[in-house]
């Protein structure tokens, strides 16, 4: 990765391989685990993995969210910390992996080393006795202790978990631990020193949300009913202008971003800054296709609140005619129209056919 | 009279029409990727209303926020219900006091169409 601060550009380069990428940054609320699977199966809907697969990674998905959620009253209990930690999600290459980081009592550390331990020591026989055990035991210890959780985990998962501490103070630690699902991997990797990475960039930016995938109608709605409902904006008239804006944003993406395969990929990035939301987005386009939409923007980027409002009025009269019935071509006016500042772009040419194409707006 | 109701969806509003007032109600939120498909038959609906010799015709919008793409259908819609013989149309758009995106999207359709438009706060 590049540059100071982390771009969209950053997270697609650096996670090419990658048909899926979420990391959520903030706040943990019970809601987001539904949203997270509402993304995931928006991967299934090519026929590459079964339902039984999508299945076992959406438990997965849900029992590690709750491990997660366990912790969160240590962040809680303590102003130091900005976040409850970091939930990624990430897809491709054969393999799905979740890495959660979140902040532990230094006094628990030894405690949960032993239970994981425990629990990886044991092969499948062994891990299916202890888990009938533990279940006539009706032993079911909600933190420390080798839980059902955890066994659980290791069971559908079929793979050893991973785990570390990367220490913060005397009192605290980050936790962090990786569960993965193979469907056609040889080994798995590790993706442990990426995610700290990850998430000491996305603190240093205040990013609350990354996303690199597909940008169809299936994966928009979830990540938009995020975006409303766990990176909160009090009032009513800033989160409409948040809301409107990224509906347009992700389904330009959506509509305008080159075809690869049977999806529409791209990067989506929100931080918060004092009084506002950050918004990137970064997709690929056909090279033929910058000149006209730079002078487009050029053209946005030259008017005033009035100008801007005066375009609308005309092109909006005008796309009553517009060949494409399934669009109105007034996206990225209105985007200029709701947003704080003015729109920032860029293009970066990747080879003789395809650009890369970011558009940052503050709202 | 043609009876016309789409039920909400995820990202479609209801579109319910409610004959013993002579008023189609919009209700929701509205983002669909391929608006003409689902305005289509609303619009088609509309464009017969003349058929119906109606003394008077109501459109009630309550919007949570819509799409640029429906946008363009709902600035149809209102165009094909100007174009009606019906002696009395209107269109009311309901908006929260504070949603001051909305006002604005009202504000924007009531100076391109040219019957009755009402901003009325919920």
């Amino acid at each position: 990765m590049v540059g100071k601060h982390l771009s969209a550009f950053d997270v697609y380069i650096a996670n090419s391989v990658s048909k899926l990428l979420f990391a959520f940054r903030g706040s943990f609320s019970d809601s987001l685990t539904e949203r997270i699977i509402g993304i995931s199966e928006s991967l299934h809907g090519d026929v590459e993995d079964s339902g039984a697969v999508n299945r076992k990674v959406s438990f997965l998905l849900v029992e590690c969210f709750q491990n997660i959620l366990k912790h969160r009253e240590t962040s809680r209990a303590n102003t130091q910390f900005a976040d409850d930690g970091m939930f990624c999600y990430q897809a491709g290459e054969g393999a799905y992996y979740i890495n959660s980081l979140n902040i532990v009592k230094v006094e628990i550390q030894d405690q949960l080393s032993k239970a994981v331990d425990f629990i990886n020591a044991m092969n499948a026989e062994e891990l299916r006795a202890y888990h009938k055990q533990q279940l006539q035991d009706n032993v079911f210890n909600e933190k420390g202790g080798a839980g059902l959780g955890l066994i659980e985990l290791a069971r559908k998962s079929g793979q050893k978990l991973k785990y570390r501490f990367d220490p913060i103070s005397d009192d605290f630690a980050y936790f962090q631990n990786q569960v993965c699902f193979l469907t056609n991997c040889p080994a798995p990797h590790n993706h442990m020193d990426s995610t700290s990475e990850l998430y000491q960039r996305m603190s240093n930016d205040n990013i609350l949300l990354l996303y690199k995938g597909d940008f169809t109608q299936r994966s928009i709605l979830p990540l938009l009913q995020i975006v409303q409902s766990d990176l909160a904006v009090d009032d009513i008239a800033h989160a409409k202008r948040v809301a409107h804006t990224l509906i347009e944003m992700l389904q330009n993406i959506s509509r305008h971003s080159l075809e690869t395969g049977q999806s529409r990929h791209g990067v989506f990035l929100v931080s918060r800054l004092n009084n506002s939301l950050r918004i990137e987005t970064g997709n690929l386009i056909p090279k033929a296709s910058t000149k006209e939409l730079r002078n487009k923007l050029d053209y946005i980027l030259s008017l005033d609140e009035t100008g801007l409002k005066q375009l609308h009025s005309a092109r909006f009269v005008e796309s009553l005619s517009l060949p494409d019935k399934s669009r109105a071509g007034l996206g990225l006016i209105q985007v200029a129209r709701a947003a704080m500042s003015k729109l920032n772009y860029s293009f970066i040419e990747l080879d003789k056919d395809t650009t890369f194409f970011s558009l940052t707006v503050d709202v | 009279m043609n009876m016309l109701h789409l039920a909400e969806t995820e990202d479609t509003p209801e579109v319910r029409y409610h004959e013993s007032e002579c008023t189609l109600v919009i209700r929701g939120k509205s983002l669909p990727e391929n608006a003409f498909s689902f305005y289509s038959p609303v619009l088609d609906w509309a464009k017969s209303l003349s058929n119906e010799s109606l003394s008077d015709f109501t459109i009630e919008l309550y919007l949570e926020y819509f799409n640029s793409s429906t946008g363009r259908y709902l600035l149809e819609l209102f165009l094909a219900i100007s174009d009606q013989h019906i002696p009395q149309k209107k269109i009311v758009w309901f908006v929260e006091p504070d949603d001051e995106l909305m006002i604005e999207k009202g504000e924007e359709f009531s100076s391109l169409i040219k019957i009755p438009f009402e901003i009325r706060t919920i």
